[in-house]
């Protein structure tokens, strides 16, 4: 059932004003989302490396001359929107982490309701500071512990640490990109020739087996 | 609310606090890196393999047990738990009883071995480290002793290749990863609960973006286990400490261990995580490594299965699942009391665990 919403204290012409400025930024967030997740950046990058239709046709010429260049208007296009996707990593990580946060706050706020809630015998048997330290740690400990094994703190973790991933992946696209117009090796590019160089050692050393070679003497050490 | 009169006893705390802060910072500033050493036995370079090497520890008694012994721990932390100074070493205390005693140390994998697979590690590493032990030594079998993952990588080899292998020893090895379901101490198996807890995609999303499962990252897991002692470290622990020089330095050595945590290869670590933590493939008989099934009735081997009855990481019930899987009449458990770490840098777990394992090899030598 639809609540009825309150009349604006401000009178039916700001109400009016405030409806307008919501409905701008719904659509907003749409325009970027679509922007973000759509094909559009592509096709932009393709159309504008082709000028969009209108060049004269010298495409080796262009090529070579972007390559001297650097990124172009889509090239660039592409880039913001990386951008808004590492903004919109960070703003998931900020929101999952508060999450997080209120789910690991709760045993802290029963370990202190126990310890104060303590006889006077118990405080009493606890005088020293280490001694109510001691008690102190102990409800707390128990209290964490048992937290830790719910399904919400699980969850909630669990989000965070998807958030904190994503966040970084969109950072090191930003640093692909930025390492890519400089002509500076990318992770990705390290990956490949790491992948490349565990596989040949796999292929050298089942062919030293099959042949019965004895690599390791070759790469053997003494001190 | 306060009384308006000092609170004598508070305030000779406090000064007695930050006397012993004062002093504790003193102390810090003028202990240096080297003079924290460990893993400090003296050892030497047999064999390096990319960044594996095989060392031969240097004997400190006359040998007592002919077959040689090959220590392997995991991927996540270092060997130097196995021997963290001379007073607390389970590598010292073996020498001591006579061991011909080797080590694989994994090195710092980086984001270099991001490809290695545990079939790298089982079929290649410790394979070529067995055959040069016994091109070494003339012997054409060895005894493996395998800690945590590294216990788990002994096992498979021992399955894989039943005819190198003389005898099993694994301390601290889960088998059986859904085994702590069985536990009813709920200290216990909050990495086991944890890693269910993950999804698929997001375990290869953290591999592939930092290349491998970060050390400090599983430092921060680990911490979690433990809330309230992560929490002290720094503060009530080390004022407690910081009086008697030979407990900071043995404070001091386990931190160097703690903060001495490579990165998990990569895909190792999503084999260690999603085949064996989630999917407990293992004692399953799915688990396959370089196309061939580890089938855990092919330890036909004299097995020692080794685990400590407060282990807050390896839930005993986790460790002790192997005796109903392996193919040998020959198996024997040692339950000792004390946690995870305990069981190897405890002043009071200190002989018991070599004096059970060299006592069970000297058993089976000569046969």
């Amino acid at each position: 059932m639809a609540e009825e919403s309150p009349a604006n204290p401000f009178g039916p012409i700001a109400a009016q004003w405030m409806e307008s400025w919501r409905a701008m930024i719904g659509a907003g967030k749409e325009t970027g989302s679509t922007w973000s997740n759509s094909m559009l950046p592509f096709i932009m990058k393709r159309a504008t490396e082709s000028g969009f239709g209108m060049s004269a046709g010298n495409d080796l010429a262009e090529a070579i001359e972007r390559m001297a260049k650097g990124p172009r208007l889509a090239d660039m296009l592409d880039f913001d929107r990386k951008l808004a996707q590492l903004t919109m990593a960070w703003n998931e990580l900020q929101s999952k982490l508060a999450a997080y946060h209120v789910v690991a706050a709760k045993p802290w706020m029963r370990a202190a309701e126990q310890f104060g809630a303590r006889t006077p015998a118990d405080t009493a048997k606890d005088a020293g500071w280490r001694e109510q330290i001691g008690a102190w740690n102990q409800l707390a400990n128990e209290e964490l512990i048992a937290n830790q094994r719910t399904g919400e703190f699980l969850a909630a973790q669990k989000d965070l640490l998807h958030a904190a991933t994503e966040l970084r992946a969109r950072q090191s696209e930003i640093a692909e990109i930025i390492a890519g117009v400089f002509g500076i090796p990318t992770q990705r590019d390290f990956d490949d020739v790491t992948r490349q160089l565990t596989e040949l050692r796999r292929e050298v050393r089942a062919l030293e087996r099959r042949l019965g070679t004895r690599g390791d003497a070759a790469s053997g050490a003494s001190a | 609310m306060s009384s308006g009169k000092p609170n004598w006893d508070t305030a000779a705390a406090f000064a007695e606090m930050t006397e012993k802060m004062v002093k504790a910072g003193k102390l810090l500033s003028a202990i240096k890196d080297e003079d924290v050493d460990v893993g400090a036995t003296p050892k030497k370079l047999v064999m390096r393999r990319d960044k594996v090497e095989l060392f031969r520890y240097e004997p400190l008694a006359a040998q007592q047990v002919k077959t040689p012994v090959l220590l392997a721990y995991g991927l996540i932390g270092r060997y130097t738990m196995a021997d963290l100074q001379e007073d607390r070493s389970l590598v010292r205390s073996l020498l001591a009883r006579g061991l011909d005693l080797w080590l694989i140390d994994w090195g710092q994998p980086n984001r270099t071995e991001r490809w290695l697979t545990i079939d790298d590690y089982v079929d290649d590493y410790i394979h070529a480290a067995v055959e040069r032990i016994c091109r070494e030594t003339g012997h054409d079998k060895i005894t493996l002793l395998g800690i945590c993952e590294g216990g788990v990588f002994m096992t498979c080899y021992a399955a894989l290749h039943p005819d190198k292998v003389k005898g099993l020893v694994l301390t601290i090895t889960p088998i059986d990863f859904h085994a702590d379901h069985d536990d009813p101490d709920t200290h216990h198996g909050f990495l086991n609960l944890w890693t269910r807890s993950l999804e698929r995609a997001d375990i290869d999303r953290l591999v592939d973006t930092y290349g491998g499962l970060p050390g400090e990252f599983m430092s921060s897991v680990f911490s979690l286990m433990t809330p309230m002692r992560s929490l002290t470290k720094y503060n009530v622990d080390l004022i407690d400490v910081v009086d008697d020089e030979a407990r900071l330095m043995n404070f001091l050595r386990m931190e160097k261990w703690l903060a001495d945590r490579p990165a998990h290869p990569g895909e190792a670590a999503k084999q260690w995580l999603k085949d064996l933590y989630q999917d407990n493939k293992l004692v399953k008989g799915e688990f396959t490594l370089s196309g061939r099934r580890v089938d855990l009735s092919n330890l036909t081997a004299p097995v020692l299965n080794v685990f400590a009855l407060n282990d807050h990481i390896i839930p005993p019930t986790c460790s002790r699942a192997l005796g109903a899987h392996v193919g040998t009449r020959d198996y024997s458990e040692i339950e000792l009391p004390g946690g995870h770490v305990g069981l190897f840098v405890s002043s009071k777990s200190q002989g018991s665990l070599s004096k059970g394992i060299s006592e069970w090899l000297v058993a089976r030598d000569g046969q």
